[in-house]
């Protein structure tokens, strides 16, 4: 059985006051509080696909902010963080290490109800700083240092960012959320909830590759796109929990390949929506198994720039996640 | 919209003789085609459900007293009445029957299987064999859009040996064939493989579908990585020269031409890409035709290594069957689900 319909929502892009970590952060807060999508339907925070969103200062800078989705079964919460030392957060055992002015990405399931944020986002292990449940360890998003505008999406179980750099040619995206809907309860195959946990980046002070999806392109950065061990702190990631009561994760990445062009549509001009499988990766960035199944109410479409909204006769299909801003590429379309 | 799912089932494969004649091959595709259960044992009644209705030519005077064509009703034709009719054909004696020439060029070859496909059929034409060249005439139907052959196999007397075994699916609208033996496979399929995962007259026929030919082709066997890119021999990638594999999507409406279909995606499974559980992923496969997205395959789906033959259960019930590059050794393979 599919797990529940998500519907992709977007909020209007917010100019960064400066590439700092502090500001992207507090970008990332300025629009988790918004009353309005950006097709000027409202947007109540803990309902619908709206997440809620809160910060965590240190002598009046923002260094995380910690999110929480509306549809939450397992007391979910996930958090952005980072500052311009050089702490030392829980990372993720063997994927990445923290680098100074980055983006740090991590997710914490069981986390109490309501959840909450007590401890400081660079608290030692084992102690989560949601203060209960299983903390995943960060992972490194973009580079901070990046300045530009702040895409930011979400749905009942899901967040994506996007900052496009000034100029519009390169971007970086991180996430989190139920992303994989695994159509399968077998024992293993999910968690106890029937869902996926996982959080995703394009890389540590990497950029979305133009070539992310193509054959023979595996070390390609890339969205939904991840691998073990190789070449620490340098790659895309898409982290997915292990399930149950641990703290572990796998790498995953797309089972196919898949490169589009702009007029790649359905004879009648109508977008294409073409399911995007998820599977174990490599350390040799092959893929492997196991197989995971497919992302939620995100799929594989023609080629696109990022930030355009898809609408057919007026009503909104759907929102573009492409890696430039200047140009048509492979891209994602997340579902209204 | 999705159609309707279809529902596929698997026939009791039949072992041929070694060095099989043209005739052995036909004979066992009309002889699956009339069996009364199906490779599980239930009941099968030709005309209902999933089972096609299958007749044979054995009077055609290219070869009279042997079979050199079998021709396939699904149970499913349309509201629309777009009557589709599936012809397999081949003879050890030299034809000049009417073969696809765009895309690419096919051309005839003695003792290959060759596959095509009519739409708004009528009957087949041998009702008077001295006068009607049934699949040698330009319409073997005599009414509609007959596609032309193209090649489903290398030689058959040649290639499939130690044993050639002949394996066939049939579902609503659609029917696979396997040729495999330890000398290699081949495999093919004719019927309303696509769905358009649209609607309208520039997305579909008239009935909301689309008809296809895929074949592994006749030069080059099913390699035992064919999702990937540009597999000779991949029944599923398409694009092949004259001969080779094809993937063709029927021109829509009352015309007779066919276009290039190809796989919008490539796919590099291995054994372990399957669930925590052990359970298979069954996983859609997309196509590109004249550049366009033209659809998935309807409940054909690439899935974790397996071998051609093999059904898949799970909890006692049976999930689908698989067809891949040999009948005995794991490789990729497409699943048919039930």
């Amino acid at each position: 059985m599919p797990l529940p319909t998500q519907n992709w929502r977007a909020v209007t892009p917010v100019a960064l006051a400066s590439g700092t970590t502090a500001s992207t952060l507090d970008t990332l807060y300025t629009i988790g509080q918004a009353a309005t999508y950006s097709d000027g339907s409202g947007r109540t925070p803990g309902s619908g696909s709206a997440w809620t969103w809160n910060r965590q200062q240190i002598a009046g800078t923002t260094e995380a902010c910690w999110g929480v989705p509306p549809t939450n079964t397992l007391q979910m919460g996930y958090v952005v963080a980072g500052n311009a030392a050089s702490p030392t957060p829980q990372m993720m055992p063997g994927i990445d290490n923290y680098s100074a002015n980055g983006l740090a990405i991590a997710m914490n399931k069981n986390s109490g109800s309501p959840v909450s944020f007590p401890n400081a986002w660079t608290i030692g292990s084992p102690t989560s700083p949601f203060g209960a449940g299983q903390f995943s360890g960060y992972i490194m998003g973009g580079a901070a240092t990046t300045n530009g505008t702040m895409y930011y999406w979400e749905c009942q179980e899901g967040f994506i960012v996007q900052v496009v750099a000034t100029g519009g040619a390169s971007s970086y995206v991180f996430g989190g959320g139920a992303f994989v809907d695994p159509y399968s309860t077998s024992t293993g195959n999910c968690e106890s909830d029937g869902r996926l946990y996982s959080v995703m980046s394009t890389g540590s002070g990497r950029t979305w590759a133009t070539t992310w999806s193509a054959s023979g392109l595996d070390n390609s950065y890339g969205v939904f796109k991840g691998r073990d061990l190789a070449s620490k702190g340098l790659n895309s990631r898409f982290a997915i929990f292990n399930v149950g009561s641990v703290t572990t994760c796998r790498q995953a990445m797309m089972a196919q390949y898949i490169t589009t062009a702009t007029s790649y549509l359905t004879p009648s001009g109508d977008i294409p929506y073409l399911p995007y499988s998820v599977t174990a990766s490599a350390s040799t960035n092959a893929q492997t198994g196991p197989f995971f199944g497919e992302l939620r109410n995100i799929y594989f479409t023609r080629a696109a720039a990022a930030g355009q909204v898809v609408s057919n006769g007026g009503v909104v299909q759907g929102y573009i996640l492409s890696p430039q801003a200047t140009a048509s590429n492979t891209s994602l379309v997340l579902k209204y | 919209m999705a159609l309707a799912a279809l529902n596929w089932r698997m026939l009791a494969p039949i072992v041929l003789p070694a060095s099989p004649t043209m005739a052995n091959v036909l004979d066992a595709i009309y002889t699956m085609g009339n069996a009364s259960t199906y490779g599980d044992g239930t009941g099968r009644t030709p005309g209902t459900d999933s089972a096609w209705s299958w007749g044979r030519d054995t009077t055609n005077t290219n070869n009279v007293g042997v079979t050199t064509a079998c021709f396939g009703t699904p149970p499913l034709n349309p509201p629309s009445g777009l009557a589709i009719k599936a012809l397999f054909a081949g003879s050890v004696n030299a034809a000049t029957p009417t073969m696809v020439t765009s895309p690419s060029v096919d051309t005839w070859s003695v003792n290959t299987l060759l596959m095509g496909l009519c739409k708004n059929a009528g009957a087949y034409n041998n009702a008077n064999p001295a006068a009607n060249l049934g699949w040698r005439d330009a319409n073997p139907f005599t009414t509609g859009q007959f596609t032309g052959f193209v090649r489903a196999s290398l030689n058959v007397t040649t290639q499939y040996t130690l044993p050639p075994v002949a394996y066939m699916w049939e579902s609503q609208e659609a029917v696979i064939v396997m040729l495999s033996g330890n000398g290699g496979t081949s495999v093919c399929g004719v019927g309303a493989l696509l769905d358009p995962m649209a609607t309208g007259a520039l997305n579909a026929e008239a009935d909301g579908r689309l008809y296809c030919l895929m074949t592994s082709g006749g030069t080059s066997l099913v390699p035992s990585t064919f999702l990937g890119v540009t597999a000779a021999g991949s029944p599923t990638q398409g694009g092949g020269a004259g001969n080779a594999q094809h993937f063709y999507v029927c021109s829509l409406g009352n015309v007779t031409g066919v276009r290039n279909g190809l796989q919008s995606a490539f796919y590099y499974p291995t054994a372990s890409m399957v669930y925590p559980s052990g359970e298979r992923p069954l996983e859609a496969i997309p196509y590109t035709c004249n550049s366009a997205y033209s659809g998935q395959l309807r409940q054909v789906l690439w899935s974790a290594y397996g071998i051609g033959g093999q059904e898949y259960r799970y909890g006692g019930s049976t999930v689908g069957y698989a067809v891949g590059s040999s009948n005995y050794s794991a490789g990729e393979i497409i699943v048919l689900t039930r």
